[in-house]
């Protein structure tokens, strides 16, 4: 392989050198790298601003003729992953260079609120990843080209629903039950809304991902801060971290044209095994049997041997395209790109599009006055299933519908179960339910910078963030036992939000001496309005016609809100001497949602830092290339999510006796005031070796007080929750993201690892417990524990004489839960939803013009409530399929077995108990790439700049004792208090992808 | 020095910027109405008053589970095929604290407390004239009355919240239990304001008047024991524009029939009368909805097991209305307009009549002709021949007429609580006295700590 490789650019080599043949001066030289002195071969050898130049040799030689035509004089020297270098000729005939690995991360600029820092002078915590980590790794959208790539950041896709929502936790969980645990996502300087869009809700609690307005592809960054003073300037929303998502932009003289774009398949990665129809119908008959009750005898009916998983999933494609266009002249530079993305489901009937179009444009009008615009509009089509605990939900039918019935009766219609009939038949329901949700997004902004004075520049910033969403839902009156019910249902839903922003920021920036200063201070405004409409309509005289005017009844119902956010803020940033590194912020938020005694609050934070690598005593120390001590201290807030709950409201849905009524529906809570999180950060970046090996350390404290919690009263106050300020939640942790050059030279080897090491605690809870959840028990926030932790029964096993499950009798009041006789005192924390560590780590190979990479992705420690299989092992009934796995149900006293009586009637073998968590730790080969990058020669003579062709596998394997299909699931996405649940989550598909990265 | 003047600069900025911002930040809700805007206005006060009824409507309510839970606990209704093990412990009268259905029906009376508690509180301060504010105020007192006879009837010791809740604290939110006689002097303080503030004139469907409250004040006096009192406001109604229908089964479908004092009034927007659907059977003709609860009944037809049934002698009209047998069970078929917007009946006056044949009886210590005839209408209309004329004591009186008022309001949520306060219980099946009264939502006892629960729970 090696040797055919070198042999075909050899070819390249000597048709370039024919070409070039009849040419008046020769120069050559070696190319060899600096660190090692290995040469270094197919390094790109061209003269300045022309297309003409060649590749070294195998041995890192390279020959040029020079001719008239050739008016530059100089050379420029350029390969992956080295630093390209102009080298003047002059009047010399060999020139051998040496060239150095492109620059270590520790150097980069990094994007921070309100401006951009040298991470050099970077005293705060923050992650950040580059466009070339996010093209490599081809995904639908933003938050999984973050995942497993940054400390302190976990990433969990909530399902594998194709345009689904993903959650996004930046250390830990510091609320409840009524903010949100997302961080506050700006996009290019425009804080965008990403409350909760669930579309029309059927059953589950899945929502749309919504960020994925944005296309991986136009990001030229992303920087998370996760410290309290990179999060402070964000004040009032930046408890949960803020994620800085950078555009790309054209430059000047480089114009440009990119193709991306990848095809691939997608499958189950593996299947649950569950009864066939024999093993069933014995089931159902012991069940009958045992429990002496007397059947229906159609239960038994082998009709068929179906496999319900076969028939509800499928092997779905997945394809992406990217047009962009960047560049520019001295004074203008432009991106613009378009992009269709298409992913069908490995779910019958789900399927997801986006359609995005970008156009970032620059303008310098002179000397102090640059301007500009981002637009972004995006189209988004997600056609969903019922997800989740719906009856009607495809993926947990697939699970528990009964094998020896057939998908489709003998004249090819979709049958239906004569013994059950209100389950519906989950192909039936992917194929004749419409679940579609159209979103419309704009999100834009305009700017002017004018440098007022000399380092004095005032910028304004005017943004918009528009979202249409239509949601459009029927269930036709055949087949579906819904839509026979109600002779057709239908459920229309408009949701619109318009936000606005305005910010105005003046910068002084100056260097005098070794003191280095920026202070910065500005305002902002925001405001929004949200309204929404819901039509429901049944009783459809057909299902031609699916108008809600044409049914026969149809409720409307509509809702208006809004919300505003007033602020100032500021930060001064001084480094003297290069060494010691001082910033502070202050930001003063006013927002509507609170109560009137509580309307401002104020956020500061400081952060020192040290690089002790500049001092005297480190100069010329050959380990330490960068040595950095940073600390900081600062607070941030979280809102709620709701708009109004500072006030005393009515409901204006109270219709009565003809006339509209009004009831009351809010208590009100004028002290109504901000989520606080102190948090307390230590640091230490380090580059060892001339940067070889470079580590981002950090260890945070957050205290979190003043919790938004919707305390639950008596229901006598017929009020059953009301907003107040309550509570504290500790979260400490350790994290770090190490970065090797493991071998350099013509093999080289780079390895990046991140891990975080979390803690979460509930440190006051003065109301008392905050359950949540399944049945609102299974989750509770309890003080001395982690937020969210799992809470039930203890189940000990099998009872051998009465198959019943045997429950710890934990209260020691010598009664254990029996049938008909429960006792709730039993119950207690039985499982943690957090992790005691996650992260990811990454291994990249390249070897001449191939690269491969692996990137793993770990949780470990984790439980995880698995309610789908409770719906298959709790052997309550006939109605579900049961697994394979439990056959070895108790059958006659005596049995030793850990599945009990099947039984049909009171039972306490459903019980929320530790039968149903799960350790939830996983191992996931996230991506296995393999790339290509053509020979610059070919490319060259095809006019192409660069072209690379890959080869991916997604979530080629996973690692994991997890009995469900994945262990990276949440059905109850962003709240805190009810994490780690499984049940019925559409499941992630294994990926198979080839792709093509083609620049002009 | 450049620090200092950014401060400046800051604090200039705030100052100019915040005097703006407070308007800005002023968001007023578009979906609601604040309790100020509520009651600054007549309109917004008369919705606040059609609202206070909507608790009425839920199918945790008068909607289905109080019927659910009379019918039950009387022996009216079986679950043969389900055995819902909810329902069991009504049938069983071992209801545990922690019983779903019970929970639920607390929670749905209470939730119909607060908008009356802050029509009473915040109407008097509305601008209008005197009739109108004492009419919101009457029907406001009505309800409130009417939801506290509820729940003493089902929860005995039972807490009194009066004032509307305006914030978390404790004593505002926490209201430990009052014993049963004060919850009555506040059922009857409450209904005896509505007497005095209701104008005589106020009829409207769905509502309260005049009628309905005087008809609730006789029902509690007669729990109460006052019979004298009992009979006199039952009188009062039956001097009143009201008749019997003509015939019994179609007051149940149709809206406003002479003898119905106070109906729920139930159409689209308000949604389904839930009743319907736990009783009718599935298929033709009634097209019920799948598994019904079904009223007494077996496979084998077998019907001496289940007195309901011969509870109704031979001949009587209400047994052909009320009952349908599908050749498998019985059922009970009294809502059953499909869709179901049938009004549910809360008082009318065949109820009226037998309160008073009884108080009348009882305070008079004899059977009295005008007791007697008051029964008697009510036999007569359901065409039960052979009326019984000699009674050799009141006690036996007393027991005809609660019996004929079971028969009469089957699936009305009254017979069970009618059997407790007419010493009948144990003919129900009940044998603990404790059991007379349900405990107290273990739910509720969870959320509030001063809350006690009821003896024998």
């Amino acid at each position: 392989m090696k040797i055919a490789f070198i042999s075909l650019m050899m070819v390249a080599h000597f048709t370039l050198g024919n070409w070039v043949f009849a040419q008046e001066r020769t120069i050559r030289g070696e190319v060899t790298d600096a660190e090692d002195g290995q040469s270094l071969p197919g390094v790109n050898v061209i003269f300045k601003g022309s297309q003409q130049g060649t590749l070294t040799n195998s041995e890192g030689q390279y020959t040029l003729t020079l001719t008239d035509s050739i008016t530059t004089n100089t050379l420029v020297f350029s390969f992956v992953g080295y630093e390209t270098q102009e080298v003047p000729i002059g009047n010399s005939e060999v020139i051998d260079i040496t060239m150095n690995t492109e620059a270590q991360e520790l150097e980069e600029v990094v994007v921070v609120g309100y401006g951009t820092i040298d991470r050099k002078k970077l005293a705060s915590s923050i992650s950040s990843i580059g466009s070339e980590q996010i093209e490599g790794d081809p995904v639908a959208g933003l938050n999984q080209a973050v995942q497993g790539k940054m400390a302190g950041v976990q990433v969990t896709q909530n399902s594998g629903t194709p345009g689904g929502g993903l959650n996004f936790r930046i250390r830990g969980i510091n609320t409840i039950n009524s903010s949100t645990t997302e961080p506050l996502y700006v996009v290019d300087g425009v804080p965008v809304n990403t409350d909760n869009f669930t579309g029309i809700n059927r059953g589950g609690r899945q929502s749309l991902n919504l960020i994925s307005a944005i296309n991986p592809a136009d990001i030229s960054s992303i920087e998370v801060l996760k410290d309290a003073s990179a999060t402070a300037i964000y004040g009032a929303r930046a408890a949960n971290g803020v994620v800085l998502i950078t555009t790309k932009r054209g430059s000047n003289g480089e114009n440009r044209i990119s193709l991306n774009a990848y095809y691939g398949v997608q499958e189950l990665p593996r299947q649950i095994e569950m009864a066939n129809a024999d093993q069933y119908i014995g089931y159902a008959q012991d069940l009958y049997a045992l429990n002496e009750v007397e059947p229906n005898p159609a239960l038994f009916d082998r009709l068929a041997d179906t496999n319900w998983q076969d028939a509800v999933y499928r092997t779905a494609p997945l394809q992406s395209y990217t047009l962009s266009a960047s560049g520019g002249t001295e004074k203008t530079t432009y991106y613009l790109s378009g992009s269709y993305f298409d992913q069908q489901g490995i779910v019958l009937g789900s399927s997801y599009q986006r359609i995005n179009l970008r156009t970032n444009l620059e303008h310098e009008l002179n000397d102090r006055v640059t301007f500009g615009a981002n637009v972004n509009l995006t189209r988004n089509n997600n056609n969903r299933v019922p997800e989740d605990f719906g009856r009607s939900a495809p993926v947990q039918l697939g699970v528990i519908s009964r094998p020896n019935i057939p998908v489709y009766d003998e004249n090819g219609a979709y049958y239906i179960d004569p013994v059950f009939g209100q389950r519906d038949n989950a192909v039936a329901v992917t194929q004749l339910t419409q679940y579609e949700d159209v979103s419309d997004r704009v999100i834009g902004n305009v700017y002017a910078d004018i440098e007022l004075l000399d380092g004095l520049t005032f910028r304004t910033n005017w943004g918009v963030d528009k979202l249409d969403l239509e949601g459009d839902f029927y269930i036709p009156q055949v087949v579906l036992w819904e839509g026979i019910q109600k002779q057709g249902f239908k459920t229309l839903q408009r949701y619109r939000t318009f936000t606005w922003l305005n910010e105005n920021v003046l910068t002084y920036t100056k260097d005098f001496g070794k003191h280095d200063l920026t202070v910065l201070v500005g305002n902002t405004l925001q405001q929004a309005d949200i309204d929404r409409i819901t039509i429901n309509a049944t009783t459809f005289p057909s299902d031609q016609i699916t108008l809600a005017g044409a049914a026969g009844v149809y409720t409307t119902s509509d809702y208006v809100a809004g919300w505003s956010l007033a602020s100032v803020f500021s930060r001064i940033n001084y480094v003297y001497n290069d060494r010691y590194i001082l910033t502070a912020n202050y930001r003063i938020d006013g927002s509507s949602r609170f109560g009137s005694e509580n309307k401002y609050a104020n956020f500061p934070s400081v952060a020192l830092a040290w690089r002790v690598s500049e001092e005297a005593f480190l100069q010329g120390n050959t380990t330490f290339s960068e040595l950095k001590l940073r600390g900081s201290w600062g607070q941030s807030g979280n809102q709620p999510r709701d708009f109004y709950e500072a006030l005393p409201l009515y409901g204006v849905n109270a219709y009565y006796g003809g006339s509209s009524g009004y009831s009351p529906s809010v208590i009100g809570n004028n002290q109504l005031a901000w989520e606080t999180t102190t948090q307390f950060n230590i640091g230490l970046d380090m580059g060892l070796f001339d940067d070889r090996i470079s580590v981002i350390a950090d260890y945070y404290q957050k205290n979190t007080d003043d919790l938004l919690v919707s305390l639950r009263l008596p229901e006598a106050t017929g009020t059953l929750f009301t907003l107040v300020n309550m509570g504290s939640v500790r979260n400490t942790g350790f994290e770090f993201e190490l970065n090797s050059t493991n071998l350099v030279g013509e093999f080289r080897w780079n390895t990046s690892l991140n891990m975080s090491f979390p803690k979460n605690e509930v440190t006051s809870l003065p109301g008392g417990d905050i359950p949540d959840g399944m049945d609102d028990a299974s989750h509770y926030a309890r003080e001395g524990y982690p937020i969210g932790s799992f809470y039930g029964y203890i189940a000990e096993g099998v009872d051998p004489a009465t198959g019943n499950v045997i429950y710890a009798d934990v209260d020691g009041d010598g009664e254990r839960s029996l049938p008909g006789a429960l006792d709730p005192e039993d119950r207690t924390i039985i499982g943690n939803p957090h992790p005691d560590f996650y992260g990811g780590i990454t291994n990249s190979f390249y070897w001449n013009n191939f690269d491969l990479s692996i990137q793993g992705q770990f949780v470990y420690g984790n439980d995880i409530w698995n309610f789908t299989r409770r719906e298959y092992e709790s052997l309550t009934g006939p109605n579900n399929n049961i697994s394979v796995d439990a056959l070895d149900y108790w059958k006659s006293p005596g049995d030793q077995t850990e599945y009990p009586k099947p039984t049909i009637g009171a039972s306490t073998n459903a019980l929320l108990s530790t039968r149903w968590i799960e350790d939830g730790s996983f191992f996931r080969i996230r991506d296995l790439t393999l790339g290509y990058s053509l020979p610059q020669a070919l490319g060259d003579r095809m006019k192409i700049d660069n072209v690379r062709i890959y080869a991916q596998v997604q979530n080629l394997y996973n690692f994991t004792n997890y009995s469900g299909y994945d262990p990276e699931i949440s059905v109850y996405e962003n709240r805190g208090s009810m994490i780690g649940a499984d049940f019925g989550s559409y499941p992630r598909a294994r990926t198979f992808l080839l792709g093509v990265n083609l620049t002009f | 020095m450049m620090i200092k003047y950014s401060f400046y600069l800051l604090i200039a900025a705030c100052v100019v910027f915040c005097s703006a911002c407070d308007d800005f930040l002023d968001e007023k809700p578009d979906s609601n109405l604040v309790d100020s805007d509520v009651f600054s206005s007549v309109a917004n006060t008369e919705a606040a008053v059609a609202g206070a009824y909507r608790s009425l409507v839920s199918k945790e309510y008068y909607g289905q589970q109080l019927a659910l839970v009379s019918a039950l606990s009387a022996q009216e209704l079986r679950d043969p095929v389900n055995a819902n093990a909810t329902y069991q412990e009504f049938i069983n009268h071992n209801v545990q604290p922690t019983n779903a259905i019970l929970s639920n029906l607390w929670a749905s009376i209470y939730n119909g407390v607060q908008p009356a508690n802050k029509i009473i509180a915040y109407a008097p301060d509305v601008e209008a004239d005197e009739a109108l504010v004492n009419r919101f105020l009457a029907e406001a007192h009505f309800l409130r009355g009417l939801h506290y006879f509820n729940l003493v009837r089902l929860f005995g010791n039972i807490p009194l919240y009066l004032t509307p809740i305006t914030s978390t604290e404790e004593e505002q939110i926490h209201i430990a239990n009052s014993t049963i006689p004060q919850v009555y002097e506040q059922i009857v303080s409450d209904l005896t304001m509505a007497e005095s503030m209701m104008p005589a004139d106020f009829q409207q469907r769905g509502r309260a008047s005049i009628w309905a409250v005087k008809s609730l004040l006789a029902k509690v006096h007669l729990y109460l024991g006052n019979y004298d009192i009992a009979a006199a406001k039952a009188q009062e109604v039956l001097a009143a524009p009201f008749s019997l229908s003509e015939e019994y089964g179609p007051i149940f479908v149709s809206d406003g029939d002479p003898e119905s004092i106070l109906e729920i009034w139930f159409d689209e927007r308000t949604g389904d009368n839930g009743i319907w659907a736990l009783t009718l059977p599935v298929g033709d003709p009634y097209n019920g909805q799948g598994v019904p609860l079904i009223a007494y009944s077996t496979p084998q037809g077998d019907t001496l097991n289940y007195p309901i049934l011969n509870f109704y002698p031979e001949g009587d009209l209400r047994k052909e209305s009320l009952f349908y047998n599908n050749g498998e069970y019985y059922y009970v078929i009294k809502y059953t307009s499909r869709p179901n917007f049938d009004d549910i009946s809360l008082i009318r006056l065949p109820e009226v009549m037998l309160i008073y044949a009884e108080a009348a009886a009882r305070s008079a210590g004899a059977v009295t002709q005008e007791a007697f005839d008051a029964y008697n209408a009510v036999r007569i209309r359901a065409n039960v021949p052979d009326a019984i004329t000699n009674y050799p004591t009141v006690e036996a009186f007393v027991n005809t007429v609660v019996e004929e008022k079971r028969r009469e309001l089957l699936l009305e949520n009254e017979a069970w609580f009618d059997y407790v306060r007419a010493g009948k219980a144990d003919e129900l099946g009940v044998t603990d006295p404790n059991h007379y009264i349900f405990p107290i939502p273990q739910e509720e006892r969870d959320f509030n700590p001063k809350l006690t629960q009821n003896p024998g729970y």
